[in-house]
């Protein structure tokens, strides 16, 4: 068993509002990331998933007040001083975002975005620097770095881009990756390139992943562990390989019968009634129990812990009369 | 002409200047079915879409939807208010596609009027999308994307229209949002009789939703044809490249 | 009553501290202004060559003038026509402005491109020359002042206006409305229109007071208003009574005109959505932090690499 290489213990993240109140915005995540794993966070609008992106790296909004535990290769992010923060940040966790062009200055040339930090923050020559851009362009699959390299990010198209923006995290050598929707504002054939590529250079050099997304399937492609949220909460945590047969939790059970299949028409999507909520939205017992089928009186006003089952974790207290009724049906 | 078309497009092509948008398109929708057309950024695909609006002119070519031609902008309120009511669309967007003054009710009230119709229809068409009377009188910024979006779909439905176009109109929503709109839509077909035109990147919702299909890219029609046989045994690289590419369960990234 | 409170509230959370300030003492003024011959306590015009520079009293409370007359009730008559001329002003480019603004917002092109440079030609000209000019050719008097500031006000209306429809004017939601089939007057008037009121009308309110402030210009030089008329700038222009070292009469009127000229620059901005400096502002809200944490983050991959 090696040591995680990113730790979360009861991360939870309030947010004060106007009146002098607080909102919860994640309550009490608990993940572990060993060393060259890639693990997914999937859930959609309000579950949390990006937040928790932003508190392993301290990026959050003003206001908000951080409580629980995020550990770094051992050492707490959370109690960082700014120069610590810094080092972390510039040289042990690469960020990739969804829209590419909101994080790259659109004035200045590829090749000047590239190597701005080498240069600055580790005293790289910057011919040097250009070439370690170049050579890191080829890994990436860019044809002809040495031209991509003087052009502007508008002379390039989205896929492309992202494709720099990987780059530019690789130039840094992290340890780990935070990808948040890398793809979605992608082509389904770009997005298989792009998250090929990331999968590639994560295993060819041992990085750590967190691949943020709303879409099930792609998470299960890329990762080895995938956790669903719900309402800045894990609901369930379980090997992608077995995910689709062993899915255990009511959420995710909905999930993977929301979406449409490629394969054949479905008589009738089982969607979810209602709306996914956030944390503050939800009442004092199970955040999924207004829009759970299989919700009872008491799932309403006890919050389910998140427990071991069947080779998973999952946040439900009803997890193994649905299980037994499930496979009763199936049967 | 083929009278069991709602709508039929011939040689349809537009040119913003040197950029060849869309390039000799033909398709129909026949009356009652449901066309997606499929594409990537880039293929045309809502350009095509504008144009059957009358958002955009074409450059060349024929549209005709219930038998009438509207390749030329319309004349008059009167002509405008008739292609209103054989075609309408909803779009993309939930958050900036609804006007944010206007309550779904107001808006809903609105078209009815503008079309001569009962204005009784109101309740009917907020209970056929599914939204509570407290989501019918809010404003839009106190809805969800989910509830906005089926407001546009109540205030395209208000014209009665023959056929609706879908322009990315599940995209943008949360994936258990996305499974009740499509529920929704399949409903309101089987209801009315509604021809569909739905325009999407997804080809797994084109699936869920469409019988037929057409293949776009680089504003040209790639292939066409029955919804499952072109997904299930596509003739052309391209339409396979881009079904290979939609993560299904067991897809790896990693061979 | 639940709906007053509503309203104040609503009040409350727009203008915020500073324009709720500025809005109350603009309330007064114009209350002042409407009720003038109820609350005045004397005659305006009613002059007393006893009470000649008399000092505040029981009396005068501000003290009188050279001719005696009640300075109190001469600058509480004085906002009719020092709020008179503005109010004309600003209604008269609205007028004009907005349907020219609609105009050239909805069609582009080659209309958006004429109307704007004609625009920028009547910017380029300074609204007090044009007044001035027109005054000459058809003598002083508020109309002729009036109507060269109206004609001049019209692009610092207008730009704005048409810079807040055109972005409607590309919003999905118009689309909507022309492939439902409405025409371009009622999808301009009762929807785009309506969505930039605040726009319109904050932009209104900083319009009225560089005319108020314009207007008083031309009164202090006697171009517009005329004296015995009561009115804030022919009042400052009194120089006979700065000379016998009489200021109160002179600054009481400018005080009156830099405080509302102020106050609905305030209103102004806040009604169109600007947000106060930074001293002036409360505790930001959580919905606000979030929504500006797009801007509070950009450290992403460029500081990470």
């Amino acid at each position: 068993m090696t040591a995680p290489l990113l730790e979360l213990a009861g991360l939870t993240v309030d947010i004060t509002t106007e009146d002098g109140g607080t909102r919860t915005l994640l309550d009490g995540i608990d993940l572990s990331l060993a060393p060259g794993e890639a693990l997914g966070l999937v859930g959609e609008s309000g579950s949390g998933k990006s937040m928790t992106m932003r508190a392993v790296t301290r990026l959050l909004p003003r206001g908000a007040a951080v409580s629980g535990a995020v550990r770094y290769d051992g050492a707490e992010v959370l109690a960082m001083d700014a120069g610590a923060l810094r080092r972390y940040r510039d040289r042990e966790v690469g960020l990739v975002f969804q829209d590419p062009r909101a994080h790259v200055n659109p004035t200045r040339r590829i090749g000047a975005f590239l190597i701005e930090a080498l240069v600055r923050n580790r005293g790289v020559g910057k011919r040097e620097a250009l070439a370690r851009a170049a050579a890191v362009l080829a890994e990436v699959g860019i044809d002809d770095p040495q031209r991509r390299l003087r052009q502007y990010p508008h002379e390039v198209s989205g896929g492309m881009l992202q494709r720099v923006m990987i780059a530019s995290v690789l130039l840094a050598e992290p340890r780990l990756i935070l990808a948040d929707e890398p793809t979605t504002a992608l082509d389904v054939t770009i997005q298989r390139e792009v998250v090929g590529i990331l999968d590639r250079l994560r295993r060819e050099r041992g990085m750590g992943m967190v691949f943020i997304t709303h879409d099930l399937d792609l998470a299960l492609a890329v990762c080895g562990r995938v956790a669903v949220m719900y309402a800045g909460r894990i609901v369930e945590l379980r090997s992608a390989d077995t995910l689709h047969e062993r899915a255990a939790h009511p959420y995710t059970l909905g999930l993977l019968g929301s979406r449409p299949s490629i394969d054949e028409r479905a008589q009738r999507l089982t969607a979810i009634p209602g709306r996914p909520v956030s944390a503050f939205e939800s009442g004092p017992g199970c955040a999924f129990a207004p829009r759970c089928g299989f919700a009872t009186a008491q799932c309403e006003t006890t919050p389910p812990a998140l427990a071991e089952f069947d080779d998973g974790l999952v946040r439900c207290s009803r997890v193994e009369e649905i299980h037994a009724a499930r496979t009763e049906a199936t049967a | 002409m083929n009278a069991g078309n709602a709508v039929e497009v011939r040689g349809l092509s537009k040119h913003f200047k040197a950029h060849h948008a869309v390039v000799d398109v033909d398709f129909d929708v026949p009356a009652g079915g449901s066309l997606g057309i499929v594409g990537e950024s880039g293929s045309g695909k809502t350009t095509v879409a504008r144009m059957l609006v009358g958002l955009e002119r074409p450059t060349s070519g024929t549209i005709a939807v219930m038998g009438r031609d509207r390749s030329a902008p319309a004349r008059g309120a009167r002509e405008r208010g008739r292609r209103a009511r054989e075609l309408q669309i909803v779009f993309q967007d939930p958050y900036t596609s609804l006007d944010p003054s206007q309550s779904a009710r107001a808006a809903v009230e609105e078209v009815l009027r503008h079309h001569g119709r009962d204005l009784s229809l109101t309740q009917q068409l907020v209970d056929q999308v599914g939204l509570t009377e407290r989501q019918a009188s809010a404003r839009p910024r106190d809805l969800s994307g989910g509830q906005r979006q089926r407001v546009a779909i109540a205030r395209a439905l208000a014209a009665s229209p023959k056929v609706l176009i879908l322009d990315e109109a599940v995209s943008a929503l949360d994936v258990s949002i996305q499974a009740q709109v499509l529920n929704l839509l399949a409903d309101i077909r089987t209801e009315t009789g509604i021809a569909y035109l739905l325009i999407s990147h997804d080809l797994a919702v084109v699936r869920q939703l469409c019988d037929t299909v057409l293949v776009l890219r680089r504003g040209r029609v790639v292939e066409q044809g029955d919804c499952a046989t072109v997904l299930d045994a596509p003739a052309q690289e391209y339409t396979r490249a881009l079904r290979e590419a939609v993560p299904v369960p067991g897809w790896r990234v990693s061979a | 009553m639940n709906r007053t409170k509503k309203l104040w509230q609503r009040a409350n959370t727009t203008l915020g501290r500073s324009g709720m300030l500025a809005g109350g003492f603009l309330l007064v003024v114009l209350l002042a202004a409407v009720l003038a011959p109820l609350v005045a306590p004397a005659d305006p015009n009613q002059s007393s060559l006893l009470d000649s520079y008399a000092g505040p009293s029981g009396a005068h409370l501000l003290g009188a003038d050279g001719i005696g007359r009640d300075l109190l009730s001469r600058l509480i008559f004085g906002a009719r026509t020092s709020l008179l001329g503005p109010a004309l002003v600003v209604g008269v480019s609205l007028l004009l402005g907005i349907p020219l603004a609609l105009l050239a917002s909805w069609y582009g092109g080659w209309v958006d491109g004429v109307i704007a440079r004609v625009f920028d030609l009547v910017y380029a000209l300074p609204g007090l020359l044009l007044a001035v000019l027109t005054v000459a050719l058809f003598g002083p008097g508020l109309t002729p002042a009036v109507v060269a500031l109206s004609i001049a006000y019209i692009p610092f209306l207008a730009r704005i206006v048409r810079a807040a429809a055109r972005q409607q004017r590309v919003s999905p939601y118009v689309d909507a409305l022309a492939v439902q089939g409405f025409g371009v007057l009622r999808i301009t008037v009762r929807h785009i229109l309506r969505n930039i009121v605040p726009v319109v009308v904050g932009q209104a309110a900083i319009a009225f007071g560089y005319a108020l402030l314009d207007l008083a210009s031309l009164s202090y030089l006697g171009l517009a208003v005329q004296a015995p008329t009561p009115d804030w700038g022919v009042m400052v222009s009194d120089s006979d009574a700065l000379l016998k070292g009489y200021w109160l009469q002179v600054l009481a009127p400018g005080v009156l005109i830099v405080l509302t000229v102020l106050a609905l620059t305030v209103v102004g901005a806040r009604i169109s959505g600007e947000k106060p400096p930074g001293y002036l502002r409360r505790r930001r809200p959580a919905g606000a932090a979030l929504k500006d944490r797009a801007e509070n983050d950009r450290t992403p991959v460029g500081a990470a690499a």
